[in-house]
Order: structure tokens, then sequence, then C-alpha cells
């Protein structure tokens, strides 16, 4: 048996690594196409802030994290269409406010045992058993909801003017897709990381773009590319001791030049 | 209702009043378009055109007036996909959108398929009809991106006849749409319209208005005018239109 099945903590992250690796792109080829891709950064240093706080009320981290991004993304979307500010500033003043948050809130929880490198570049020491329950059922959950939305987020995310005058229900399905990037977010921060999970929703779609036949196709290869890095990732991680994150984060990119080199000399 | 009773009226505007805050954008509006009609949408920049289209599918609500689609109160009609519509600049809005055609064809199908089903055989009937009336079958697993501006423009109409319209809104559709793709368009528009579609079409191309359209509808805030279109190549609206310093050539190909 491989050294890295012995440990427990390693199979947790496994198990909640792959849930992660399916979600992330999945969510993240609808962000990408829509032009939201600072989105998910923006609701991974919310998520930050949430944890910290749950930290300090040593209550579940992952719980107050959830709450936070869901109240952040429903505050973002209010602010841009109710109040009409720009998008990205929403999306700058929501991250740089956050992380203002998250720094004074785990000042003043010194004294806990949470550990704010583990936070903000993931580590595959900190996923508990009671993580891996609460992330493969939600995930589910998300993944359930993407499927039975499908049809009607393409056609959003293609032509929001079109789905408007055909009936849709676009201000709903925009506030799901943004709730849906928010508990994925929360969901990928304890092994990726606060600075880093935003780039694992994007950088598998970008490689998956190089290749796409379609978008369907897209997502299928985005979430293969996902699952690689993932995988790769932890393994790296944990025989070389590097945070799990920025191993994970560091393989993708290594995918995304491959597929721009591959793809310019199919081109 | 029949769409090819030709006196009934499909889209009718009374007194239609829409401003953005103190910006009066359409005053006083009324027309009837008739089930079959060919109506060519003519005004200058800014002169409401777009805002009225808004207003017949539904997206926006007129501040006074009332807009009634097949006999029903534009506030209140529900059955959106009896309006087909083909946005405008949609022809080069997609370039880095991952999509095939065959996708984008059948989200037009969306609204009629709901929520909790997949796709039924009468709705690929309905996507595969569509595909092969605006002849882009054989494009079908092409990606948007890889499609020239006139085959765009027919994937666009192709993804509003998957819906089975009984009205087809065209906004600026042949921009970006090179000469002899744009010949072919509007000789598939002629043939549709033909066939019982009744066609609603924003251009600024006074010329291809007056050739192709049945009825001429002016705009500029107000209406200018309603008329067939043999009569307004023959008449001052488009000085009414464009105001005085305009010089018109009205001549015969």
């Amino acid at each position: 048996m491989l050294e890295i099945f012995q440990y427990d903590f390693m199979i947790r992250a496994i198990v909640a690594g792959i849930c992660i690796a399916v979600i992330l792109p999945s969510i993240g080829s609808f962000l990408v196409v829509r032009r939201y891709s600072m989105m998910a950064d923006t609701l991974a240093h919310v998520a930050l802030a949430g944890l910290a706080v749950g930290v300090l009320f040593q209550s579940q981290p992952i719980v107050t994290a959830i709450i936070a991004t869901v109240v952040a993304a429903v505050g973002m979307e209010q602010l841009r269409t109710r109040r009409n500010i720009m998008g990205e500033s929403v999306l700058s003043l929501f991250l740089s406010g956050s992380l203002a948050i998250a720094a004074v809130v785990l000042s003043v929880a010194k004294g806990s045992a949470v550990n704010p490198f583990a936070l903000l570049f993931g580590s595959i020491a900190t996923v508990s058993v009671q993580d891996v329950q609460i992330i493969l059922v939600l995930g589910v959950i998300v993944v359930a909801t993407l499927v039975l939305f499908y049809k009607q987020l393409f056609f959003v995310s293609f032509d929001e003017e079109l789905a408007q005058a055909s009936g849709l229900r676009v201000q709903m399905l925009h506030l799901l897709l943004i709730v849906l990037a928010a508990v994925a977010v929360v969901l990928a921060m304890r092994i990726v990381g606060a600075l880093l999970v935003g780039s694992l929703m994007v950088i598998p779609v970008l490689t998956a773009m190089q290749f796409g036949r379609g978008f369907r196709h897209t997502t299928f290869i985005s979430v293969f590319v996902s699952l690689f890095a993932m995988l790769a990732g932890l393994i790296t991680s944990f025989y070389v001791g590097t945070a799990s994150g920025g191993t994970i984060v560091v393989i993708a990119l290594f995918c995304f030049m491959l597929s721009l080199f591959f793809s310019t000399r199919h081109t | 209702m029949s769409i090819n009773q030709p006196t009934t009226p499909c889209i009718e505007a009374k007194d239609v009043h829409f401003q953005y805050g103190e910006n009066v954008v359409l005053d006083h509006v009324s027309f009837q378009i008739r089930s079959g009609d060919y109506v060519g949408i003519l005004g200058p920049n800014g002169s409401g055109k777009t805002t009225l289209l808004r207003i017949i599918l539904g997206i926006l609500k007129p501040t006074r007036g009332t807009l009634h689609i097949f006999g029903e109160d534009s506030r209140t009609f529900k059955n959106n996909v009896w309006i087909g519509y083909v946005p405008q600049r949609a022809a080069s809005s997609t370039n880095r959108f991952p999509a095939t055609v065959e996708e984008v064809v059948t989200s037009g199908r969306t609204p009629r398929v709901g929520l909790l089903r997949g796709l039924r055989a009468e709705d690929n009937t309905a996507i595969e009809q569509a595909m092969h009336t605006t002849h882009i079958l054989h494009l079908r697993k092409r990606l948007m991106s890889r499609l020239s501006g006139g085959e765009r423009q027919r994937v666009f109409i192709a993804r509003a006849l998957a819906a089975e319209p009984k009205v087809l809104i065209l906004d600026e559709p042949t921009v970006g749409v090179d000469i002899g793709a744009q010949e072919t368009f509007y000789h598939f528009l002629r043939a549709m319209n033909e066939s019982g579609m009744t066609i609603l079409l924003v251009s600024h191309d006074i010329d291809v208005l007056a050739g192709e359209a049945k009825t001429i509808l002016c705009l500029n805030r107000e209406l200018i005018c309603h008329v067939a279109a043999q009569d307004f190549i023959t008449s001052d609206h488009l000085t009414k239109l464009y105001g005085e310093k305009g010089k018109f050539i009205l001549h015969k190909h």
C-alpha cells in the first residue's frame, strides 16, 4: 500500500480534494464566460473574514465562513444592481474590505490555535472528519443545483438580454450562481487556501478553453484538469512538504502553459 | 390565435410613453402591427427604437399608455416565447464564449423546456427544424468563434426560431455582416415572412427597409409615420426624421 494512504488526514484531504476539484471548475466555467473571474477571489477573501470570526468566537469556522460569503454575495449583487455601482468596484470593495476585517479579527484572536499561513495558502493537515462530511454534503447539493439549472445558467451566461426577454428570472439565476460560488469557495479554502482558491476556479477553465469543442465539453475538460492538479498537488505536497494550495495551483498553471503550447501548435 | 389571420393586430401600442428619469424616450406612440406584416423600424440614434423593442419584449414597462401583444397587456403578457428576438450586435459579441452552434440554438428552446425536465422529442424536432430552416445543420458542431458574421447571424435567428415564435424581432441584424451575406440574409427573411412569420426589423439602412419591408414605422421619440413602404420613399418623412439639412436622392435600382 502506498505510504500516502496510511495516513487518515491524507485520505480525508484526497476525498475532500476530489469533491472540490469537481465543483470549482464547474462553477468557474460560468464565471469565466460571464467575465466574473475576480468574483471567486473576492468571495475567498470574504470567506477568510468569516473563518476569522468563527475562530474568534470559537464556533464552527466553516459555518461562519459560508454565512459571511453568502451574505456578501447577496450584498455585492444588491450594490451592483440597486445602487448602480460598477461591478469591478464592488468586487474591489469587498475584496480589500474583508481582507482588512480578517487581519483585524485574526490579530484579536491571537491566542487561538489557528495558523494564518494555513488559512491563506491551504493545508492538508487541517481537514477534519467533520469538514469532509460538510464538503461532501454541500458538494453534492452544489453539483445537483448546477445540473438542475444548467440550461438556464447557460442561456443567461451566453445572452443575458435575450434570457430576460424570454421570461427567465435573470437576477435570481445570477444570484444563484454567486451563492453557489460562495459555498464552493468556502469548501475549498481548507485545502487550497483563501488566496489561491479563486485560481482553481479559473485556471482549469482557461486551460480547457484551449481545446474545448463546446461549453459542456470545456466544462468536462476543466474538471479533469482540476482533478489532475488536485491529486498531483496533494501527493506532491505530502512528499515534498510544500503548502498544498500553492502546489495544486502551480501544477494547474503548468497545465495551462502546456495547453497554450499545444493549442498554438494545433492552430 | 393563428398567425395566418391577416387582419389580427399582434402588437398594438396605444399612446405609449416612456422616460428614464426626466429624459423622455418615447412620447405618445400609437400604432398597430398585424400578423404576417413585415415592418421596418427606422429612426436616428436615440430615437427610442431599442426602447420600443424592449417594451414589446417585456424587459421595460411603458411609463404611460398600453402596449398589447396578441390582445394582452405587455405588463402581464406571459407567453414570451411567442416573440423571437435577435439582439443588436449579437453577431460580434460571442468570440470568446466556447459554445457550439447546437448549444446556442438549443438555448433558445430553454424558455419552453422549463426547469425540471430535459429536452423531449418535440423540443429536439423544433431545434432541428430551426437549424434546417436557417441552413446551419452542417455547422451544428462548429464553435461560434469559428463562424463568419453571416453564419453567426443565422445561428441567432435559429436560436429565436427554436422557441417557435409568432413574431421575429431583429435589432440591427446585419451590423458586421458583409454585403454578400446581407443579400442572402434578407432573402431568407423575405422567405420567412412569406411563410407567415411577422417580422419587425430595426435598421439604419433606409434603402434596405424601403426595399424589403411591407410597412415602415418611423420613430423619433414620437411616431413620425407608419406607412406602406412604397408610400414612404415618395413622401417627406425622411426630412421629418433627419431634419432639413439631410439631402436624399431617391432612385430606383
